[in-house]
């Protein structure tokens, strides 16, 4: 990762922020001397290296380093891990997603490996296993399950369990701490070492190819080693939320005879499932933002079951992946599995009647990803027959446009949280006719300009699968187009979507398709191109070089758009963070005072009006920033992560 | 050029040659007859064959259709081309036209005003007749005003060069091109028309392709929204249009009818819980640009200006462009509706009279990125910490957070 002064700065503020001074400026020298030995560190930081070594530690415990030992020299060098330490800003989304897709046991676990960086599972089990019977003390042994939090050695088991198969947790080791990009060369080394000895003919070249991945591969995969055991002996039935909620009720939800983990394996937190996750709630707050709560629901039952098995958003580079293998599809009764009861798959979408809507349009099934133009393989209609039987308009029957607030749901499925909710068999409303109107939101997912969904087969009442790769690039449009129309209003919008249709496109000829006035298209373009987004190129007619015999030719520059909109994002985080400071610094009395023991949790009683306001003040604000903090983030994964 | 005309040993050739007199009469009946043919064929290129194949000519005799077509010419009724294979075509001209080059009293005029007659609806620049034809300064501003007073041509304005001096034939409207169609008035692009259609066509495309529900779509919504005003274009029956369903409907009849009174209607909507919903898939009555076409012709919003469909596509792609529309291809036929349905406002965007252009208009979607001040600054760039502007001494940031 190219890291930017801003994206630097944003770095060693929050180190700063969660660890203190001291680790923050170890941070910020080695992001900016690139990689050092302790020797080094010491002549740029002008620190004792007792000091140092207590900084680095903080940071290696929270894996926001590289280090390696030299086999040679014995020697070992320290280097930033930018990614990680941008990481620690969605800890709490991160523990959101945890909670609502697993558990929260599961939570609580992850929370606590946050803390502390990586762990033994030992020391995990001491942490818990010590507070567990406490907890029971005080409760009298059956309350203790309402709050979901982990109350003994083995349900941790199960939890660690559950998480090391859901890939949300991996195994720690030594090489953990390496540089990928490191250890892909040292590979890459050894084995043309190895190959040069023989003739390197074209098919040798291959060869050794195959094998530098297939020896990356296994250094990438180790830290899923303990999950490909625990697959193999099928322990730990991963279990989603939905389906475990029932039996919340009941107490125990964890395998009592799961086996036991090695004690002393070190775990530690796997961000890329992680954000694998949190991808998949961001793209259904996108198809609900488009279309509409119900069918964002309907969005994200498609993609949890779709990614179960993802390890990663986007293919590893250093494995040449050209896309991510895992082309699976899911069909609508799986989905209608999955879907939660309570979601009414009835609303949501309007009523037509039967002549005005052709199901050979909306049904027709794309075998593979479409090409970027839309409308092109719209003439190749899939044939007639492998339509499948269609009764799924008739819920437009009835003669009113009520929507079914009277649905045949069970009372069970309307009273309280729809998280508590019991699946009884039998009192849901009629399966097929869900199913139809769960196929309805599957369509409409997938007529959508955004392409949520592609429907790619007919098994199972329709078969579904997402396109990412395609799909993600729309989405980074969709920001970068709300980016350019607050910044240069919709005539900007307009300006930088026709150069995206046209290419390059002469200066003359733009006036007239954007239906602006020439001195206006002149100023946007000018601003813009300060900004960034477009360029100008110039080609002289003849070689007199004067104004009147250029050609002008705009284009949009893509690429740079979004690494400038990238690192504009950082700045504008780190300036978040900066007024918080500010502000803390100017409330520093009040703040210092409700940091002592005997204030804390009694605020309101012990300070004055005055100073409880003005604390309350400062908490507002405070989450306004950090809101906002977390919503740049949100951009931030989207350009660079998902 | 013309292959080698035959020897003279022809009859009519001798008889030309015998009787000149007669030999006019003949060659004006000829020229008539040709001329005649040429407009009836609907064809308005002719080469050589093409003239002959027309059966004037007895005896395809090139000599004669050769005087012929040059005595034509003379009279301005044959306009001669060159192609760029070097094959020469014949156009015929309008007898009226061909009339006025008679009013032309001299030479430099005639050549003048046949630059002028070429150049059409898009004019001419007064330097290029002069590079064109070579001549004096002043003989060309003598040439351009005689035909100026004759009311053969006219100086006018062209959009697309307002700073020349173009000239254009008296007797035909300037083209699309030069004027800039009908989104220009007086030569000026008139802003507040064009926005003023967009708004409306934005409208007509949401209602025609969101269905308008009461219970609302599962999602909450508290907004509760304003009167609003619809100039001109549809009255409420068609907010229902997605339950469009014949003989069945309530409100089918006035579905049907095109939305032509200019009336002023106001929507009042039921607070809470109303909410546009998308249509099923595959649903076909997504308006097309015809159909945007017809409602902006019969709304009358457009005065007296004509679009073509041409025109309205050209409005309709900038509301693309603009993301606040899609198209979308059902069974063939491209529709189109409303970006971001979930979020759109069921007011109308048409016809209000707030400054800001933003009340009941298109509900786009937020950056994160321009939600907070560092987005909007105007000195972004600049800002630093510890700068003459940064974070410590940041006005935009206190107002933001309202402290102080
Ligand atoms: S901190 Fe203030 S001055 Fe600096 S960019 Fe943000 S809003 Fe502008």
């Amino acid at each position: 990762m190219l890291v930017t002064k801003h994206a630097a700065e944003l770095c060693a503020l929050l180190v700063n922020d969660l660890y203190g001074e001291l680790p923050s400026r170890i941070l910020i020298t080695l992001l900016t001397k690139g990689r050092s030995t302790i020797a080094q560190l010491v002549q740029h930081t002008s620190l004792t290296p007792r000091h140092l070594r207590n900084g680095l530690a903080v940071l290696i415990q929270q894996n926001l380093l590289y280090h390696h030992t030299n086999p040679d020299t014995n020697v070992i060098s320290y280097e930033a891990n930018p990614g990680a330490c941008y990481n620690l800003v969605r800890s709490g989304k991160i523990l959101e997603i945890v909670d609502r897709q697993h558990g929260t046991a599961e939570r609580e676990l992850v929370q606590t490996l946050m803390l502390l960086g990586h762990a033994r599972i030992a020391d995990l089990s001491q942490a818990f296993g010590s507070r567990a019977p406490k907890a029971n003390g005080h409760t009298n042994g059956n309350h203790d399950s309402h709050n979901g939090l982990i109350e003994s050695e083995n349900h941790l088991n199960s939890v660690l369990g559950r998480l090391l198969r859901a890939e949300i947790i991996e195994t720690v080791r030594p090489d953990s701490f390496r540089n990928p990009t490191d250890v892909h060369r040292e590979i890459e080394d050894d084995v043309l070492k190895t190959a040069l000895g023989e003739k390197t003919a074209s098919k040798n070249k291959a060869e050794s190819q195959r094998q530098i991945i297939d020896r990356f591969r296994t250094f990438r995969d180790q830290g899923k080693m303990l999950k490909r055991q625990l697959d193999a002996t099928g322990g730990f039935v991963s279990k989603r939320r939905k389906l475990e909620n029932g039996r919340a009720q009941n107490g125990h939800t964890y395998d009592e005879d799961a086996p036991q983990l090695n004690p002393n394996v070190v775990v530690r937190l796997n961000h890329e499932r992680c954000l694998v996750e949190l991808r998949n709630q961001r793209l259904a707050g996108f198809a609900a933002d488009m279309l509409g709560e119900v069918t964002g629901e309907v969005y994200r039952a498609v993609l949890d079951l779709l990614t179960t098995n993802f390890s990663r958003c986007r293919p590893d580079v250093l494995l040449d992946e050209e896309t991510i293998s895992q082309q699976v599809a899911v069909t609508t009764v799986d989905i209608l599995e999955h879907l939660d009861e309570s979601i009414n798959v009835q609303s949501g979408i309007g009523k037509a009647s039967k002549d005005k809507i052709d199901s050979e349009s909306a049904e027709r099934v794309r075998t593979t990803p479409p090409d970027e133009d839309y409308d092109s393989d719209d003439s190749d209609a899939a044939p007639p027959g492998r339509r499948p039987v269609l009764r799924t308009f008739d819920i437009g029957d009835d003669d009113d446009d009520d929507f079914g607030e009277d649905d045949e749901n069970s009372a069970g499925a309307t009273n309280g949280d729809r998280e508590t909710k019991v699946k009884f068999e039998g009192s849901a409303p009629p399966k097929d006719t869900r199913l139809s109107q769960l196929r309805q939101h599957l369509l409409l997912l997938t007529e959508s300009k955004h392409q949520f969904i592609r429907h790619c087969g007919t098994f199972g009442r329709g078969q579904w699968t997402v396109d990412f790769t395609q799909l993600m690039e729309r989405l980074r449009e969709t920001e970068l187009d709300a980016m350019i129309e607050q910044c240069h209003g919709r005539h900007g919008l307009r300006l930088t979507r026709i150069l995206r249709e046209k290419g390059k496109l002469d200066e003359k000829m733009l006036p007239s398709a954007a239906l602006m006035k020439k001195g206006d298209v002149q100023g946007k373009m000018l601003a813009m191109q300060m900004a960034g987004l477009v360029d100008v190129q110039e080609v002289p007619r003849d070689n007199s070089r004067l104004a009147n015999r250029t050609l002008f030719f705009w284009f949009f520059d893509k690429e740079r758009s979004q690494t400038q909109a990238l690192d504009d994002i950082y700045k504008a985080m780190v300036r978040c963070l900066q007024t918080l400071q500010v502000e803390r610094h100017k409330e520093r009395n009040i703040l210092s005072f409700v940091e002592r023991k005997d204030v804390q949790g009694k605020e309101e009683e012990v300070m004055t009006a005055e100073h409880y306001n003005k604390y309350n003040m400062h908490l507002e604000v405070q989450s306004k920033l950090l809101g906002q903090v977390m919503k740049l983030d949100e951009l931030v994964a989207v350009l660079r992560d998902y | 050029m013309c292959p080698p005309l035959p020897d003279t040993s022809d009859i009519t050739a001798i008889d030309y040659g015998a009787e000149g007199d007669a030999a006019t009469a003949k060659l004006s009946v000829w020229k008539e007859a040709l001329y005649d043919r040429c407009r009836e064929s609907g064809v308005d290129m002719f080469s050589q064959d093409d003239l002959l194949r027309l059966d004037v000519i007895p005896n395809r005799d090139l000599m004669l259709l050769a005087r012929v077509v040059q005595s034509l010419s003379d009279d301005k009724l044959f306009i001669t081309m060159r192609e760029a294979s070097g094959q020469v075509l014949w156009k015929w001209r309008d007898a009226q036209e061909a009339h006025k080059y008679k009013q032309c009293s001299t030479d430099e005029q005639i050549m003048v005003y046949s630059l002028i007659d070429d150049s059409g609806g898009d004019g001419i620049w007064s330097q290029t007749l002069q590079r064109r034809l070579n001549m004096h300064d002043s003989v060309l501003k003598n040439a351009l005003k005689q035909l100026q007073t004759k009311g053969l041509i006219a100086p006018f304005k062209n959009v697309e060069h307002p700073n020349k001096k173009m000239y254009i034939k008296a007797s035909i409207r300037p083209s699309d091109r030069a004027t800039g169609g009908p989104w220009y008035t007086d030569q000026n692009l008139d802003e507040a028309f064009i926005e003023d259609l967009q708004r409306v066509v934005f409208d007509f495309i949401k209602r025609q392709s969101s269905y308008h529900s009461t219970h609302g779509g599962g999602a909450v919504r508290s907004q509760v929204p304003k009167k609003g005003i619809v100039k001109g274009t549809l009255d409420k029956g068609t907010v229902e249009k997605g339950t469009v369903d014949k003989g069945k409907k309530r409100d089918a009849s006035q579905l049907d009818e095109p939305p032509s009174k200019a009336v002023k209607t106001s929507v009042v909507a039921t607070p809470k819980k109303d909410a546009l919903l998308p249509l099923p898939a595959g649903y076909t009555g997504y308006p097309t640009v015809r159909d945007i076409a017809r409602l902006l012709s019969t709304s009358g919003i457009t005065h007296n200006t004509i679009l073509s469909e041409v025109d309205v596509k050209k409005l309709i792609d900038v509301l693309v462009w603009d993301n606040l529309i899609e198209p979308v291809k059902v069974a063939g036929k491209v529709g189109y509706r409303v970006a971001r349905i979930a979020k759109q406002s069921l007011e109308s965007w048409a016809g209000r009279e707030d400054p800001t252009g933003r009340e009941g208009g298109p509900e786009s979607y937020m950056s994160p990125f321009t939600e907070a001040p560092c987005g909007r600054c105007p000195v972004f760039d600049l800002c630093e910490e510890g700068g003459p502007v940064g974070p410590s001494n940041c006005e935009y940031f206190k107002t933001w957070l309202g402290v102080e």
